[in-house]
């Protein structure tokens, strides 16, 4: 027993020698006789093993045709006409005569053999696929000219769906009916043609399982019944689908046109609603298009109601910023600015935004700063750390107005300077640690709205001063600095002096 | 045909081979030659806005006990010199020091533990300076490596593999992300230690392997010298250095004219670098100037030249001048044994300049886009090494979980993250592999660590190897 089904199993193999062969041999007769060249013996050679090989695959086929899974009709057609092929091949080689002749019935009898054996296989409209049909009996008992009504087009059911969810009350008749389906017709059927009937229908029955019609798909396999209607954990079908593509057990088999997550989710829903033939189903499935999606009938959230922007909600600026489109730097301009050791870089690959470091700048210079002007709104942050940057300087960068971070720290300036800062509406930092900094100074930073830190450290502000900036920004961290550690015994950090 | 043309035609089997061999190589050649000028110019960084532009990487060599400093572990105490159930250790490996053990008695720590901070951060009594930082504190409890034994570790930790040969942290950054200050290197690694006799440190691990030589670390010498060569030799002035410079640069271009060997540009390039660092260097290590108070928060050790609080001063000095990395390597942290005492007095010397460096960065502004980093590269085990006593233990190498920290640009204040379990021996929740530590740093820097590459000897390297996800739990 065995061993038969090992040898029927070798069929899908065996059979593309005799193919491969006897077409050569037909092709070396051809060449013989068109090019004048004697070439017999090779034309011999190739009948004999072609000869030999059709008989072994017509002994496979018969082993495998005993398994019973195969459409009897077809089986015979292809069985004859292979066995046909075989001994005209024989044929062929022995009376050399009319070898001509003989090989190229042998080669039309392989071709039909051939297609009868793929038919066999892949189905009968696997080489010409038919229009889609129904069985009959599988037709809903509702009247066909309401379904063409309900019948809209997969664009509709999507927007549909849409506005159901957002504007359409769900309990409106028309949407409701607009959302009901034949699931088995309309979603487990187009399935099951596309990618079980090759090996579970009329023509082959493996596990003899067909899949065809609702008996057959009541009747089940070899196995029994292959689903409990409401119960998808305990149906063969369902289950073998789930099982690892490696599994023996797996559906379909491994190589085979597999099922999508979708199409798994359809069988699920079906047997789960009670896998019913006929009955409607509230359920939207969009198989007309490669896509598949099951869209179940509830309102969806589309997205979450907007809540006014809290007061603790704090905006990224920058990353905004660095949302919008920005054209590129020229080169030449970038490479002037390298040549007067302004150090520029990137937000990243593709990103125009620059950050600018004067970092390299060994003698400073009001002029500098006028060559990053023209940088313009590209330049989102901007390090004149330790340079002796003046009020007037200062006053140039109102023109950048996407700068968010700048660093002043150490430089030259005095309150004068920080007029002009609240000109820049985006200023989320600002490091003045270092310089002569006053209240008054600090007093006009109240008005940039963004800002989140300032770094005040050895700067001539006070208390009071940095009291008053909380008032008009109740979030910006100021940073004082001065920090020392309490002695190993004591937790709290404070202040020096 | 004519049979002299024939013959001019045929292509023999000698003729074929002795042609494709040629054809081969010539193909070989425009691969070695196209390499560099490719990755050059695909290299675009970073790949994202980045959320910290330098790092500090304060490096605990020789393992710190997590035990002993951030995961606490009440009990162990309660189990004290109980066995450690087999159920735990599982399949561990053990190095060779405690293979040999007939018991493996469990050793909580002797030193008490509080929470600390905001994020109600856990912190040993050691650290009393680390508890007055814990709201800037991001710990990770639960980094795992594949090394047990120091070299392997350290290594696989720098480079992102356990054999070397590859480039540390610091070069693949410097090799990214070049340097903003063109008078300092961008890659600088600076040494301590507290015993004699620690475990050593090679000078592979901030070695440039592969990548372009100028991205080899630079390591700086505590005293007058602090790069060695770097001085101009006795009898040589400023200014016959410069004509001696010029000179070879001339040199150097009557050669790239005939060669267009781009090399030698990078030659000059490093001439050059060197000359302005005979100056840069010296000022910038320059300490003399700072305040007496800097010298107060970073401790007493800070006007000791050489000690990990002297480094950590010079860590925010060069970083506070744009160095792009700065890489401290603190010895000693090797308690297999007298734990108590020894890493009481490496606590100590680590303590306060760690902590002292966060507040210093903070105050002048730098942590907003600065990264540091403290950690080790494996923890130590939850079990005496030796003899246990009430209080004396050791405690043997332990790569399946251990504790570090970061602090700055990027990374969530006053947070914990990644569970152990009851032993401090296994993680339970949220682990964190050396390729995800590395790719996470590497996002920080708004680098993709997958799509950093370097292609050499026919394949493309990354400092992640073929592993590494970004922790984006601790990422702010």
């Amino acid at each position: 027993m065995f061993l038969t089904d090992f040898f029927g199993r070798l069929h899908p193999l065996l059979v593309h020698l005799p193919i491969g062969i006897l077409l050569f041999a037909f092709a070396l007769i051809l060449f013989q006789r068109f090019q004048k060249v004697e070439v017999d013996v090779a034309i011999s050679f190739a009948l004999l093993l072609g000869s030999i090989s059709a008989v072994f695959a017509s002994a496979t086929g018969w082993f495998l045709a005993q398994s019973g899974e195969y459409d009897a009709d077809l089986v015979f057609q292809h069985q004859w006409m292979g066995i046909g092929t075989a001994i005209f091949s024989f044929a062929a080689y022995f009376i050399k005569r009319i070898r001509d002749i003989l090989t190229t019935i042998t080669v039309c009898a392989l071709m039909v053999t051939g297609h009868f054996g793929g038919n066999l296989t892949h189905g009968e409209d696997y080489l010409f696929p038919k229009k889609k049909s129904v069985p009959l009996s599988l037709m809903p008992t509702i009247d066909s000219m309401q379904q063409e009504v309900l019948k809209v087009s997969p664009a509709e059911l999507a927007s549909a769906n849409l506005k159901t969810s957002v504007q359409i009350q769900p309990n409106t008749e028309k949407a409701q009916r607009r959302k009901t389906s034949f699931i088995f017709r309309d979603a487990v059927l187009p399935i099951l043609e596309k990618k079980c009937f090759s090996c579970h229908s009329a023509t082959k029955k493996k596990g003899g399982l067909r899949l065809d019609t609702e008996e057959f798909i009541l009747l089940g396999g070899k196995n029994g019944a292959i689903f409990t209607a409401g119960n998808p954990e305990n149906s063969s079908i369902y289950l073998s689908m789930l099982l690892p593509e490696d599994d023996d057990n797996h559906m379909p088999p491994k190589g085979k046109p597999q099922l999508t997550p979708q199409e798994i989710a359809v069988f699920h829903q079906w047997i789960k609603e009670g896998a019913s033939f006929r009955e409607e189903m509230k359920i939207f499935l969009d198989h007309q298009e490669e896509k598949k999606e099951v869209i179940e009938n509830k309102p969806v959230i589309v997205s979450a109601p907007k809540t006014a922007v809290s007061q603790t909600f704090v905006q990224d600026v920058e990353g905004n910023i660095l949302k919008n489109k920005m054209d590129a730097v020229a080169p030449s301009l970038l490479n002037h600015l390298k040549q007067q050791n302004i150090t520029v870089s990137n937000f990243g690959t593709n990103s125009n935004y620059l950050m600018v470091n004067f970092v390299n700048v060994k003698e400073y210079r009001s002029a500098l700063i006028d060559e990053v002007l023209k940088l313009g709104d590209k330049v989102v942050r901007l390090r004149l750390s330790q340079q002796p940057v003046s009020d007037s300087d200062i006053k140039k960068l109102s023109a950048l107005k996407n700068i968010t971070r700048l660093n002043l720290e150490k430089t030259a300036i005095t309150d004068l300077a920080l007029k002009d800062i609240k000109n820049l509406p985006n200023l989320e930092q600002i490091n003045l640690y270092g310089t002569n900094i006053t209240d008054n100074g600090l007093l006009e930073l109240a008005n940039c709205d963004h800002l989140k830190v300032v770094f005040l450290w050895q700067t001539k502000t006070t208390a009071k001063g940095i009291e008053q900036l909380k008032r008009s920004l109740p979030n910006v961290q100021v940073e004082l600095g001065g920090l020392q550690f309490a002695k190993p015994d004591t937790i709290k950090t404070k202040n020096l002096d | 045909m004519n049979i002299f043309e024939e013959y001019n035609h045929k292509m023999n089997r000698r003729n074929f081979l002795s042609g494709s061999v040629l054809g081969l190589g010539a193909t070989a050649l425009c691969g070695l030659m196209n390499d560099n000028n490719v990755i050059y110019n695909d290299l675009q960084l970073p790949h994202f806005a980045p959320k910290a532009k330098r790092i500090i990487y304060l490096f605990q060599s020789g393992a710190p006990s997590q035990l002993d400093l951030f995961d606490y572990k009440p009990k162990l105490k309660e189990m004290f010199g109980q066995e450690l159930p087999a159920s735990i250790r599982g399949e561990q490996r053990v190095t060779g020091m405690t293979a040999h053990q007939k018991s493996f008695p469990l050793a909580g720590s002797k030193f008490n533990f509080a929470q600390y901070g905001k994020g109600r951060i856990w912190l040993s009594e050691i650290l009393p300076y680390h508890q007055q930082i814990a709201d800037e504190m991001c710990v990770i409890k639960t980094m795992h490596t594949e090394a047990i034994n120091h070299d392997p570790a350290v290594t696989f930790l720098q480079t992102g593999s356990q054999q070397g040969a590859r480039p540390s942290f610091g070069s693949w950054v410097s090799y990214g992300l070049g340097s903003e200050n063109k008078n300092l290197p961008a890659f600088c690694v600076l040494l301590s230690r507290s015993n004699n006799g620690d475990q050593p440190l090679y000078a592979k691990l901030w070695n440039n392997a592969f990548l372009p030589s100028e991205h080899q670390g630079v390591l700086f010498r505590s005293g007058d010298d602090p790069i060695l060569y770097l001085k101009d030799p006795k009898g040589i002035d400023k200014f016959s250095r410069r004509d001696m410079l010029d000179a070879l640069a001339k040199l150097h271009k009557l050669e790239i004219e005939q060669t267009l060997d781009d090399d030698l540009n990078g030659k000059i390039a490093q001439y050059e670098m060197a000359y302005r660092m005979q100056t840069s260097v010296p000022e910038t290590l320059d300490v003399s100037k700072e305040p007496d108070w800097v010298f107060d928060l970073y401790g007493k050790n800070a006007r000791k030249p050489g000690s990990y609080a002297a480094n950590c001063l010079l860590a925010r000095k060069l970083i506070e001048n744009d160095v792009r990395f700065v890489q401290l390597y603190h010895q000693g942290w090797d308690q297999h044994g007298n734990l108590p005492s020894e890493i009481s007095k490496l606590a100590k010397d680590v303590d306060q300049p760690s902590a002292a460096l966060i507040l210093d960065l903070k105050q002048r502004g730098l942590l907003e886009d600065t990264l540091v980093v403290w950690g080790g590269e494996f923890g130590r085990g939850c079990y005496s090494q030796g003899k246990l006593t009430v209080d004396n233990y050791g405690r043997d190498h332990h790569p399946r979980c251990y504790s570090i920290w970061m602090a700055g640009a990027g990374v969530k204040k006053g947070f914990t993250y990644g569970e152990t379990d009851d032993f401090g021996y296994n993680i339970i929740k949220d682990s964190v592999h050396i390729h995800d530590y590395q790719a996470t740093v590497m996002h920080l820097l708004g680098i993709d660590h997958e799509r950093f590459t370097f292609k050499t000897q026919g394949r493309r390297y990354r400092l992640t190897d073929v592993a590494g996800k970004v922790v984006k739990s601790v990422l702010a």
